[in-house]
């Protein structure tokens, strides 16, 4: 069925290419989201990796997932973005700093009050960590997906993802257990 | 005084697995906004009258295009030969023999041997037939030449010019090759004769354009009466205030 849609949109059908950005506009928004920190400027991203992807979908391999491609397009687009203004880091910390509070779904007053320090605390640790291990958390947590779409995006192997997200993890707890003892207290553990 | 840290519990690589993925999901994204109603905004007016398929074969070829005809435009030899195959404006001699019947009579000024080339290099008729390869003509109607020039173009170019008492001086240019000179007339030519060659008169005022290198050209505007022909491998060119039969006459006598 993709398949089609995508052959039919690579001949020119902005039907069947619209159809294919509603199955994938939320994760390629909420990929450029995380990257860029910003709404207005993921929507910006977002709008460009299917004009881009668009132009190129003549030469796509239809046997293989969209997903993934759209999404690495979505990333390269984003780093270049923050490349260009130099600004990459300084978004990809905005973006978990600040957003995650409007995030917490809370059952009370006290409890979203201590998940959102939870997640600030975790941000900040975090943001502690090499960028290629922040950007494997954020695809792998934040955005949910598989260990063979992270590949897929950041063109590595999916033992290479393994391997990166369990040495991010562990990188993360030190970080925590060293800087950040109170989020190691059991509030939520 | 604050509290010292606590020390943090040891938890083991799961729970802290799950818990990172677990605070991981609380993230809230904003709304996602219609993206794909406004990329469709942004690529329906390339679609429009154009599907990106013809585009994608519309466009090249249609750049290549572009440069060709650049390409032509800007290489004289190419440029001539081009407007030569298309019959814009180019005259060149071919292989038909209609003959004309009449000459139209036309008031015209004699165009000096001076603006017709402005080249100062005069020869002597024995340093021209030590220059070139081809015979360099007897006309006997008209004696020796006045004077001769010489031009090495990519083909050497001689002018013989003969002066007149009553008219403006006559010249014959002897071009070494048969397709080396183009002219571009407004009017029509005839087409017509010399010793059975085909040959072209033009009666009203052209443009005479050489090209001594394959990177120039020179262009004359010629307000006269021209005979061109060519017979072996030579371009005649007559000019002068002639008639057709008068020109064909002296053509036709060049030995």
């Amino acid at each position: 069925m993709t398949g089609e849609l995508i052959t039919r949109a690579a001949q020119g059908d902005a039907d069947a290419y619209e159809q294919i950005m509603h199955l994938h506009q939320e994760a390629v928004f909420r990929l450029a989201y995380v990257l860029l920190g910003d709404a207005q400027d993921a929507q910006d991203v977002a709008q460009d990796t299917f004009i881009r992807a668009y132009h190129q979908l003549h030469r796509f391999d239809t046997t293989r997932p969209l997903r993934p491609w759209l999404l690495q397009i979505t990333r390269n687009l984003a780093r270049n973005r923050q490349r260009a203004t130099g600004r990459y880091l300084a978004a990809l910390q905005r973006a978990f700093m600040l957003k995650p509070r409007a995030a917490l779904i809370a059952a009370s007053a006290e409890t979203e009050h201590v998940q959102r320090g939870d997640v600030q605390m975790l941000w900040e640790a975090i943001q502690q960590l090499p960028t290629p291990d922040q950007e494997v958390i954020y695809l792998r947590y934040l955005l949910d997906l598989s260990t063979q779409e992270t590949a897929d995006i950041l063109e590595i192997k999916p033992g290479t993802v393994k391997s990166r997200l369990s040495r991010a993890l562990d990188r993360l707890r030190g970080i925590v257990q060293d800087d950040f003892p109170l989020l190691m207290e059991g509030r939520t553990l | 005084m604050s509290k010292p840290p606590t020390p943090p519990p040891e938890v083991n690589d799961d729970t802290w697995t799950r818990y990172v993925h677990d605070m991981s999901q609380r993230f809230e994204f904003p709304p996602t906004p219609d993206i794909a109603g406004a990329v469709r905004d942004r690529i329906e007016p390339e679609n429009r009258g154009f599907r990106p398929l013809v585009m994608r074969v519309v466009q090249p070829v249609a750049i290549l295009l572009l440069v060709m005809i650049l390409i032509v435009l800007l290489v004289p030899d190419l440029r001539a030969r081009a407007f030569d195959w298309l019959h814009i404006g180019a005259i060149r001699i071919v292989n038909e023999s209609p003959v004309a019947t009449h000459t139209p009579e036309l008031e015209f000024d004699v165009t000096p041997i001076g603006s017709i080339l402005d080249w100062e290099y005069e020869i002597t008729l024995a340093d021209a037939r030590d220059r070139v390869d081809f015979p360099i003509p007897d006309v006997p109607e008209l004696g020796e030449p006045d004077a001769m020039f010489f031009y090495q173009l990519e083909e050497p170019m001689v002018i013989l010019v003969w002066e007149t008492t009553t008219q403006a001086p006559i010249s014959l240019h002897l071009i070494g090759s048969a397709n080396r000179a183009f002219k571009y007339s407004a009017e029509d030519e005839i087409r017509t004769e010399v010793n059975g060659h085909p040959a072209l008169w033009l009666s009203s005022p052209h443009l005479y354009e050489i090209m001594p290198q394959t990177d120039s050209v020179i262009q004359r505007f010629v307000n006269g009466r021209v005979l061109i022909w060519e017979a072996d491998g030579i371009t005649y060119r007559l000019e002068g205030d002639l008639t057709l039969a008068a020109a064909r006459q002296l053509a036709e006598s060049i030995e």
